[in-house]
Parts: structure tokens; C-alpha cells; sequence
């Protein structure tokens, strides 16, 4: 498959939710350019490769997804980033999009709500 | 299909809490309505309630702060699997664990109006740090309804039994003496 869609960068400390998460997007144009557990390998990932659309999940060592994502808001201004977590606060909904979140997306979520999201961000964005 | 469910009522895997004097009767009552996964049926400290718990089982320790402090702990009981299997499953253990208590965590917030957030979990009984390749179909029950299935590429030695969680929770409010 023709891989002409969004470049993603996935960034969660569970193996098996990036796992998950890559799963998704076998089947559709997006690529997958990386999968890392913390917020400075993504840092690092982002300093070498493109990517548009980030998704990161909250609750990560050291740093945590709302401060990631405040990071790439403010050094990569044309990345989008959606927000991942199993907490669903609307203090934690409204930190990540203050932090310049463009969707938050409560864990457990399915093939198609992720795609949804990435595609509405990715077609704002051509 | 490999089904992980939590248990809610069994007497010797009691989901337990252990909330300050003070506390318990006010917040107690309104906890145990709150969500049935969660059920909180026993008051103890968290060293007396779980000393063979600890020897016999893989843990994951998931620290609470805000509002409410404290911790959740999960267990799985390794003799159900074979010890590859059990690396494997590490992974969806932990993010069953962080599903079940992220969800737990928002209603609190929802019902209760108490603002609290998860920490870094830690694991005892693995290898934790270890990559996988997941190769098999499973899926997260939470009392009989399921919550999410996770669909990868081929099996496990073992494909088809279940394992259950045991979650426990060591919440205390903040400001409670």
C-alpha cells in the first residue's frame, strides 16, 4: 500500500500499547516513522525526521505527555499532536489542549476513532 | 482469544482500600457505589492485607497523587502461564491495569468532584524493561463486558485461558489525619 498520508510518531512508555497503536495503521495511508517510550527519545526522533502528527500518551516517565506535548507545540509549529489517556479528566482534556493538543482520545479506543482523528487533522493540514 | 478479567468478589482476592479513620466512614460508602470493578470490600493497611499476595504474584504499582494519594495495585498470578507467555502478557497486563484504573480515576473526578492523577507504574515479578513481539489476539473484560480487544498477528502457546486481575486500592484524601 502507498504509504501518502500523515508521517506518525508514536510516543507511550507501554510497548504493547505502541504495538497496538502501529497496528492501526497498517491498512491505511499514514506511515508510522517511529514508535519510542519516552519523551526524549521522541525529542530525538523529531530532530532527524519528519513527521506531522504525534500522538502521545499522558502518563510517561520523566516527562510527561502535556509537557511533550507543550514542547512540540512550541519547536516543531506545523506538528500536530493528539493526546492519548486512560484518564479522561477534563483538567487533563483541557491541559493537553492548552498545551496545543488538536484532539485527546481516552484509552481503551478502537481502529476507527484514531483514524477518524488522524484523518480530520490531516486533511486540514493538505 | 486470551480474556483478562478483574475480580470483584472473591473473599480471598478481595479488592481492598485503605483509607484513613477519619475518612472512611464519609468516603467510604460513596467508593463502594462508585464503579463495580472497584468494589471496596475490606479496610486494611496494604502490608497486612497482601504479604503471600507479594511472593506469589507479578505486581504492578501505579501511584495516585492529587486529591486523593495513594497507590493501586494490580496482580496476576504467574502459575496460570507458562514463562514466555507471561513476558509476553506483561504488556497487556500493565495497559489493563492503566485502562481499568484511568477509567476508575475519571469517575472519581466525574462523581466525587476529587481531582487525582496516575504515576509511573512500577512492576515487580518481570523483566519489565524488555521489548516483546505480540503476536496473538486478546481482549480486556471488565465484569463479563468487554472493554477492549487488542487483534495482533498469530498465537501463544497457550491461547486460550484467561487471567484475572486482582486490583487493589490504597487511597487516602488529602488532609485526612
Amino acid at each position: 500500500m502507498i504509504k501518502n498520508g500523515a508521517k506518525i510518531l508514536i510516543v507511550d512508555d507501554s510497548d504493547f500499547s505502541r504495538k497496538v497503536i502501529s497496528s492501526y495503521f497498517d491498512n491505511s495511508p499514514h506511515q508510522v516513522i517511529a514508535e519510542v517510550a519516552s519523551a526524549d527519545a521522541a525529542i530525538k526522533i523529531l530532530s532527524e525526521k519528519e513527521c506531522n502528527i504525534a500522538i502521545i500518551d499522558v502518563v510517561m516517565p520523566e516527562i510527561g505527555g502535556i509537557e511533550l506535548t507543550e514542547s512540540i507545540s512550541r519547536t516543531f509549529t506545523n506538528m500536530a499532536v493528539i493526546v492519548i489517556s486512560s484518564l479522561a479528566q477534563e483538567s487533563i482534556i483541557m491541559r493537553s489542549i492548552s498545551a496545543g493538543a488538536q484532539d485527546f482520545i481516552q484509552k481503551p479506543f478502537s481502529e476507527n476513532t484514531l483514524l477518524q482523528s488522524v484523518n480530520k487533522i490531516w486533511e486540514n493540514r493538505s | 482469544m486470551i480474556n483478562i478479567n478483574n475480580l470483584s468478589n472473591t473473599e480471598s482476592n478481595v479488592i481492598g482500600a485503605y483509607i484513613s479513620k477519619n475518612e472512611r466512614i464519609d468516603l467510604f460508602p460513596r467508593f463502594i457505589q462508585l464503579t463495580p470493578e472497584f468494589k471496596i470490600v475490606l479496610n486494611d493497611e496494604p502490608q497486612k492485607m497482601t504479604p503471600q499476595l507479594k511472593r506469589e504474584r507479578l505486581m504492578l504499582k501505579m501511584p495516585v497523587s492529587g486529591e486523593l494519594e495513594g497507590g493501586i495495585i494490580a496482580y496476576l498470578d504467574p502459575k496460570q502461564f507458562s514463562a514466555n507467555d507471561l513476558n509476553v502478557l506483561t504488556g497487556v497486563f500493565c495497559e489493563s491495569v492503566n485502562i481499568l484504573t484511568g477509567h476508575f480515576l475519571t469517575r472519581i473526578d466525574q462523581e466525587e468532584n476529587l481531582m487525582c492523577s496516575l504515576q509511573f507504574p512500577v512492576i515487580y515479578g518481570v523483566n519489565s524493561q524488555k521489548e516483546h513481539n505480540y503476536d496473538f489476539f486478546t481482549s480486556l473484560e471488565n465484569n463479563g463486558v468487554e472493554v477492549q480487544s487488542f487483534e495482533l498477528e498469530g498465537s501463544l502457546s497457550s491461547p486460550s485461558k484467561t487471567a484475572k486481575l486482582l486490583i487493589q486500592v490504597f487511597l487516602v484524601q488529602r488532609g485526612a489525619k
